[in-house]
């Protein structure tokens, strides 16, 4: 009964500090404008427009009907998608996706297309250097993806699915405003004195912080998450989730719809919050200072943002790429390379989150017993 | 029962803080007096087990400082603390009852007579940020006192309270120490002149002295300014 009343008041207390309010509703607000931005960058396809080919196959007789677009002057293919051609745009996306600018596109037919993706495959599984296993793996996958692909509307889905780069970078920015004070606070504060000294001040009420902390994440991730759905769905609705996940990237081996996509990058965004949450939290029982945990989980989304790996590095570039905003950003589709554990290969899809759940347990435990070590005025 | 501390030392970078001490304390208020630094915050956390001595023990009853049953047993005032801004002063005590293992029942009514008991209760609904010094510190009384504790350590009780409100809490400890341990620390003298059973001087983290009140004679100040001046 204890429990429950601290776990309440430890909510309370997440929920309830000014600092973490106006923290979410900036986050939700930026990410609103974000969202609504995106869409006025973007050629304008009414849904009534993309409609019209919604169920045509990708082929050699839809590629004709795009060539009036197309010109091609000093060795690049300039696009110019007028309103007679609207409905055209996200089958250009498509097809400039696998073969860029460079050629020249007013010869370009469904064969070479096809030939051209598969080229563009082999040259980067080649760069990446990947192994036998890894290459026969892929080759595996690629064989399921059907082909011709077939266009259906989905640009509801597929800016959904854009957009968990941007949802991983807020949900760690929160993460590190509003939960570094978890453990940290209390001694600021002069409140470990209090606490360390009561019967479920140890070992009880640092789990219960915990549980509190990862309750808040969940709770502000799924926030963050609706922030995007909704004005995404309001503008394009959710139509596409069935279709081919070749339709947003098309240089993807994974023979999955874009709605199982949008599924694994929901799982991985939820479980990212929490690894975030868990790492927050063990910063702050470790350093006992609010503003350093704020200040160094702030430096490492700057280093998330701009540091690669070159392919070089294999090993680490593999590790780097683990990352929840790695994993929820493009570099997913375009990066083959896979995890070798016990025998088997697996997807950075498959081996994240359990990468994530094994950090979190760790940090539970190394953080549970720094607490219980815990003075005061040492 | 039996508050033990067996020789213990705290040393900070280049200063005892506590030089092995030791000493029993037993039913009734003992009085701990010493002046600024002497070490009577570090030896106060010594004994709730927020702090960990360099060397020697505290245990009451064979139980450890350490473990959760000492902790059911203790209540703690410190000199300072902070507060929950977004707590009211009735929350803070239902959260700290929680901490301290109270039933859910037990909490509000301990809470709710602990209120009444500091003179609290119009002001038990609103924010602790709102609360003035005394009002604070009649908060941490009370919190000090919410498990019923065996052992009540108060670090400077009186800081902050107005005369009267003094008196009252003088009258308090007078009542709790019949049948309880309790160690009172202060550098005001006159607030152990009528309550303390026992008297502890301290002084550069030494214990200069440890015995009865009644051995101090009519005027503690005297006594307690005597003590030091022997041990210059």
């Amino acid at each position: 009964m204890a429990l429950g009343t601290m776990y309440l008041y430890e909510l309370k207390k997440l929920f309830f500090a000014k600092v973490n309010l106006i923290a979410l509703a900036g986050a939700v607000i930026m990410i609103v404008i974000l969202v609504i931005s995106s869409t006025s960058e973007l050629r304008p396809v009414s849904r009534e427009a993309a409609k019209e080919l919604d169920g045509r196959t990708i082929d050699g007789q839809l590629i004709e009907e795009l060539k009036p677009t197309m010109r091609y002057e000093n060795g690049t293919t300039t696009v110019e998608i007028n309103a007679d051609y609207e409905e055209y745009a996200p089958i250009m996306d498509v097809i400039t996706s696998v073969t860029g600018y460079d050629s020249d596109l007013t010869q370009l037919t469904e064969e070479n297309f096809y030939h051209l993706r598969e080229q563009e495959l082999s040259q980067r599984i080649e760069k990446q250097r990947l192994s036998e296993a890894e290459k026969e793996f892929w080759y595996t996958k690629e064989a399921q993806v059907p082909k011709p692909f077939v266009y259906h509307y989905h640009s509801g889905p597929a800016n959904i699915l854009k957009s968990f780069q941007a949802l991983g970078f807020f949900i760690l920015l929160l993460s590190a405003v509003g939960l570094s004070g978890v453990y940290a606070r209390e001694t600021a504060d002069n409140m470990n004195q209090l606490l360390l000294c009561s019967r479920y001040g140890k070992k009880a009420l640092y789990l219960i912080k915990y549980a509190a902390g990862l309750t808040w994440i969940m709770v502000v991730a799924l926030f963050m998450a609706l922030a995007v759905f909704i004005p995404f769905s309001i503008i394009y609705g959710m139509e596409g989730m069935g279709e081919m996940l070749q339709l947003v990237k098309p240089l993807s081996m994974l023979p999955y719809t874009i709605g199982e996509m949008l599924g694994i990058y929901i799982g991985i965004y939820l479980l990212a919050a929490l690894l975030f949450a868990a790492v927050t939290m063990l910063l702050s029982v470790i350093t006992q200072n609010q503003l350093a945990v704020t200040c160094g989980l702030l430096g490492y989304l700057l280093i998330d943002l701009f540091v690669e790996i070159p392919e070089k590095f294999g090993m680490l570039q593999k590790i780097w790429l683990l990352r929840p905003n790695a994993v929820m950003m493009n570099t997913g589709f375009s990066n083959y390379r896979l995890i070798h554990c016990a025998g088997r290969l697996f997807l950075n899809y498959q081996a994240a989150p359990i990468i994530y759940a094994l950090i979190c347990i760790i940090a539970l435990l190394v953080g549970n017993r720094k607490y219980r070590r815990l003075q005061v005025g040492n | 029962m039996e508050l033990v501390a067996d020789r213990i030392t705290k040393q900070y970078k280049n200063k005892i803080a506590v030089d092995r001490m030791s000493f029993t304390l037993t039913k009734g208020v003992t009085g701990l007096l010493g002046a600024n630094g002497a070490g009577k915050t570090t030896l106060m956390r010594l004994l709730c087990g927020i702090l960990v001595p360099d060397s020697g023990t505290v245990s009451c009853d064979g139980m450890s400082v350490g473990t959760e049953e000492y902790r059911d047993i203790l209540g703690y005032l410190p000199q300072d603390f902070g507060y929950y801004p977004e707590f009211s002063g009735k929350d803070f005590l239902l959260y700290m009852s929680a901490v301290k293992g109270l039933t859910k029942k037990d909490a509000m009514r301990k809470t709710k007579e602990l209120i009444e008991l500091v003179g609290l209760e119009d002001a038990a609904g609103k924010k602790v940020r709102t609360y003035s010094g005394g009002m604070k510190q009649r908060l941490g009384i009370a919190q000090a006192l919410l498990n019923d504790p065996k052992i009540l350590i108060m670090d400077e009780p009186t800081a902050g309270l107005d005369p009267q409100e003094r008196i009252r809490f003088r009258e308090l400890i007078a009542n709790i120490g019949q049948e309880r341990i309790v160690l009172l620390s202060t550098h005001i003298v006159s607030d152990l002149e009528h309550i303390a059973d026992r008297l502890m001087i301290m002084k550069d983290g030494q214990l200069l002295w440890n015995g009865s009140r009644s051995a101090g004679g009519e005027d503690l100040e005297v006594f307690y300014i005597s003590v030091i001046d022997e041990k210059r």
